[in-house]
């Protein structure tokens, strides 16, 4: 096999032994066979430095990237406040990356920086794009622009932004052993790999629609004609108060609001509303047009799991019947919020379809980056909330 | 002209139709748009009702999921505490990922100094050791022990509850919006507190954390009466231990001067005995010279005292040889010369030795033999020495026409004799001695038969130079059993 992963999760409540764990039965799945790289994600409960050492202190040179999440999903499913470490060991994907800082200053430039960085040193085929970002500062869909404008806009891009347990504390991006933040870090994946991609939200329309009458990037103004977080007071029936008291953003990973992309898929591009200005503007996690019809949106546990279902089927059908050696999946905190206990349900739904011995890697995302595998977006990847995005690799 | 009007009149009554139909529809149109808004308000009106319904359900599982991960975590916690002993590893437990995982970001665990009784920081979460010095001054000094110490359910306090102002200062003391607090009780005593909050004013401690908080300061308090119990425990048993070895070696000191004296002891009786010997054989040549008239005739008053000199020489010769043998086996001088006898053939012969002893007291004297293979590796001579101590000795303390009986029976790598007799037995107060030397048991019987009271040390010596065991079992009045054990090879 040219390509092997290694996986550990740790739910240790001390950090450098769960980075230490984690890492360690990684590295015996790979037969401590050389790194290509690691990929880890680290819940924020844990000392994120102390993990990074506890990692370190059993592989000290590959290259390590990764983010800050509120869980991992693996081939063992899904765990919530763990440290998940993925060790990657191939002689046929050649992996090179980069960094982008300061998104809340300029997002897209934070992107285009991390995107050049990375495709900079390769000399391979490229193939996919991962990349994870901050969530709670910048634009994401700007990120995504900016590292369109050096990969061209039908490259396949995935990731998402980095998160934690609530929309207020920090999130964390990795890079070489570093901890970053206000970040976005990509890793480049170039060599003769083939891909499946898939990606599915099943979030619904609930209520009716309404007409975005003022916005300007991520941020929406009004909304038929009327002060933008109107919608959220009038729907939850709370003040202004309280929705800024109460953290618009925890409410909003469950009702984001949808734009009305009508297709005979029923899919629709999400964003999640980060915080309420002083004005009652709403700063959302990708940005809105003007003159755009929206709906608020709502979840469902079963929607969840059939779009889990279709998005896994799309992958698939996407592979043109290779042979699968791997996965890579992101699924959006909301998903795990709604789910909760039977978050594992997800995964099995995955499994079920790409195959039960299929390794799988990912995490938890605040927004997912991925081709919005609609009619009208052409394959063109989106940076899109509520969904789960799948990548299935042949050789 | 006519023509003119006529036209005119129908134009404009066609117009007036048109404008009567347009009217009516326009009418129609706006009735239908109305009908179709008020239906997409009455929707959206449900969509509220439905979106109310799913928020109550959000609510009610986050609450469940809170409690549910918060149970399991002091659960892991309570197996790690049970684990250890050491009161600061139980502060070491409660860390960031604990802290984080309950739902808090901010945690101070408080104990009171047992000699100054000020407040000191056992364990702290979220606060740098700076900002611990300076709430460890505010609290100290501004006495907060009484409400902190309360010892009724925890205390919640955010800034939007009505409290007292000290509750206020508490949370700008701790630079903190809100937080749950609970006394550490040990032995119903309020020893400290823990206090756990958020700093956000989004993520407020909620009622249901009393709950947890309740738990976790009761799990401490009972780790801190735990410790304390086993540091305690702990401490006793090591003076314990300190003491037994002191003792153990002033016991082995004193069992090497024992030994030492023990050797000197059987040097002595060596070299007295050797001493004595000498002239002992020239009294007992002497006397026997004596007796035979070669120095003169003999008058029967003094062939009757050189025949008492006679028979107490060979007594003090007995005795003396007795010393001399237990002096050497203990001081290992003498070696057994092992050889393979017949059982039975040994047994005979002590029998024709002890025979007209039992015949002159009538004693009946049985032999039950269960052993299937009549061999065994000793010295002889020595072994029928301790055969003919016991038996001689079963046949002095049994009366007339008692009963002596030998028996003999296999186990695992050992023979297994013992000679049992319906003696006098004996006291239970002389059973520890019965092996010493000299010893002679304090009973009318035992002064009047003679004896050294060194047959059955000596008996010992041989069986334990065998690498055998001896022991008995005595009832008084009613007999005596003596049991030996020899290896078969």
């Amino acid at each position: 096999m040219a390509t092997i992963i290694g996986t550990g999760i740790s739910t240790k409540l001390d950090s450098f032994a769960s980075g230490k764990e984690a890492a360690l039965n990684a590295y015996y799945q790979i037969e401590k066979k050389d790194p290509s790289i690691i990929i880890t994600f680290i819940s924020t409960i844990f000392d994120q430095e102390a993990v990074i050492k506890g990692i370190r202190s059993i592989i000290r040179d590959a290259p390590l990237i990764g983010c800050s999440s509120i869980g991992s999903i693996s081939t063992y499913g899904s765990h919530r406040d763990s440290v998940a470490v993925f060790i990657i060991s191939s002689n046929s994907i050649e992996f090179s990356y980069g960094i982008g800082r300061e998104i809340n200053k300029s997002s897209r430039l934070a992107g285009h920086k991390a995107s050049i960085q990375a495709s900079g040193s390769t000399q391979s085929l490229k193939q996919l794009y991962m990349m994870f970002s901050d969530s709670l500062s910048g634009n994401s869909a700007d990120i995504l622009r900016g590292a369109q404008e050096v990969l061209g806009t039908s490259f396949p891009i995935i990731g998402g932004g980095a998160c934690n347990k609530s929309c207020i504390e920090k999130t964390y991006q990795y890079i070489n052993g570093e901890i970053y933040t206000n970040s976005i870090v990509g890793i480049l994946l170039s060599g003769g790999i083939k891909l499946g991609m898939g990606q599915s939200s099943g979030w619904q329309p609930i209520g009716k629609p309404h007409k975005v009458t003022k916005a300007k990037s991520n941020i929406i103004k009004e909304i038929d004609k009327k002060i933008a977080v109107e919608i959220y007071e009038d729907y939850f029936e709370r003040s202004f108060e309280r929705l800024r008291n109460e953290n618009i953003c925890k409410l909003g990973i469950n009702y984001p609001i949808g734009m009305c992309w009508i297709n005979k898929d029923k899919e629709y591009l999400t964003r999640v509303p980060l915080t309420i200005e002083e004005n009652g503007s709403l700063i959302l996690n990708g940005d809105v047009q003007e003159d755009e019809y929206i709906s608020l949106m709502i979840g469902d546990k079963d929607l969840v799991l059939e779009s889990a279902k279709k998005a896994a089927l799309m992958a698939i059908s996407n592979s043109k019947n290779t042979k699968i050696e791997f996965a890579i999946m992101f699924s959006d905190i909301s998903r795990l919020l709604l789910l909760r206990k039977d978050a594992y349900k997800e995964i099995d739904a995955v499994k079920k379809i790409i195959g039960k011995n299929i390794p799988i890697l990912g995490c938890y995302t605040l927004g997912e980056y991925a081709p919005f595998n609609v009619k009208e977006s052409k394959g063109q990847c989106h940076f899109n909330n509520q969904s789960i995005s799948i990548v299935l690799f042949s050789e | 002209m006519d023509i003119y009007i006529i036209i005119s009149a129908l134009i404009i009554g066609v117009l007036f139709i048109l404008y009567y139909f347009e009217r009516n529809r326009r009418r129609g149109s706006e009735k239908l748009n109305k009908r179709l808004q008020d239906i997409i308000d009455q929707l959206d009106s449900q969509a509220k009702i439905i979106i109310k319904t799913d928020l109550a359900l959000n609510k009610a599982q986050e609450d469940l999921d809170r409690k549910i991960t918060g149970l399991y975590t002091l659960h892991e916690l309570g197996k790690e505490v049970s684990a250890t002993f050491n009161i600061e590893n139980i502060f070491s437990l409660i860390n960031q990922p604990f802290v984080l995982k309950l739902g808090f970001s901010k945690l101070l665990i408080m104990l009171k100094d047992n000699l100054s009784g000020m407040l000191v920081t056992k364990s702290s979460i979220g606060y740098s050791d700076a900002e611990i010095k300076i709430i460890e001054l505010d609290l100290n000094k501004r006495r907060f022990a009484n409400l902190l110490f309360k010892k009724e359910k925890p205390m919640l306090i955010n800034r939007d509850t009505e409290s007292a102002s000290q509750e206020y200062d508490l949370l700008d003391i701790l630079n903190i919006e809100s937080f749950i607090t609970a006394p550490i009780a040990v032995k119903d005593e309020s020893v400290g507190f823990i206090l756990m909050g958020n700093t956000s004013v989004y993520d407020k401690v909620v009622e249901g954390d009393s709950e947890l908080l309740s738990i976790l300061s009761s799990q401490i308090g009972t780790a801190i009466e735990n410790t304390k119990l086993y540091t305690e425990l702990f401490g006793s048993h090591k003076e314990l231990e300190r003491r037994v070895a002191e003792r153990t070696h002033e016991l082995e000191k004193l069992n090497e001067e024992l030994k030492k004296l023990n050797k000197m002891k059987s040097d002595f009786i060596s070299s007295v005995s050797h001493e004595l010997r000498t002239p002992l054989t020239s009294i007992k040549g002497y006397a026997s010279i004596l007796m035979t008239g070669k120095l003169g005739d003999v008058l029967p008053a003094q062939k009757e005292r050189l025949e008492k000199i006679d028979k107490h020489s060979n007594s003090l010769v007995h005795l003396i040889n007795n010393l001399l043998d237990i002096a050497r086996i203990e001081s290992g001088k003498v070696q057994m010369e092992m050889k393979d006898v017949s059982i039975k053939e040994m047994l005979d012969s002590i029998v024709d030795i002890i025979t007209p002893q039992v015949k002159e007291k009538n004693i009946s004297l049985k032999i039950n033999s269960k052993i299937k293979f009549d061999r065994i590796k000793v010295d002889p001579s020595q072994i029928e020495r301790v055969f003919l101590n016991l038996l001689s000795n079963a046949v002095k303390f049994t009366p007339e026409k008692g009963m002596v009986i030998i028996e003999m029976e296999e186990k695992n790598d050992d023979i297994q004799f013992s000679i049992e007799d319906t003696g006098i037995g004996i006291p239970p107060q002389d059973i520890p001695k019965v092996f010493q030397e000299f010893f002679r048991a304090d009973n009318a019987l035992d002064q009047k038969i003679k004896g050294s009271g060194l047959g059955l040390s000596l008996v010992k010596k041989i069986i334990e130079a065998h690498k055998g065991k001896i022991w008995f079992d005595s009832e008084l009045g009613k007999g005596t059993r003596f049991t030996f054990t020899l290896p078969k090879y």
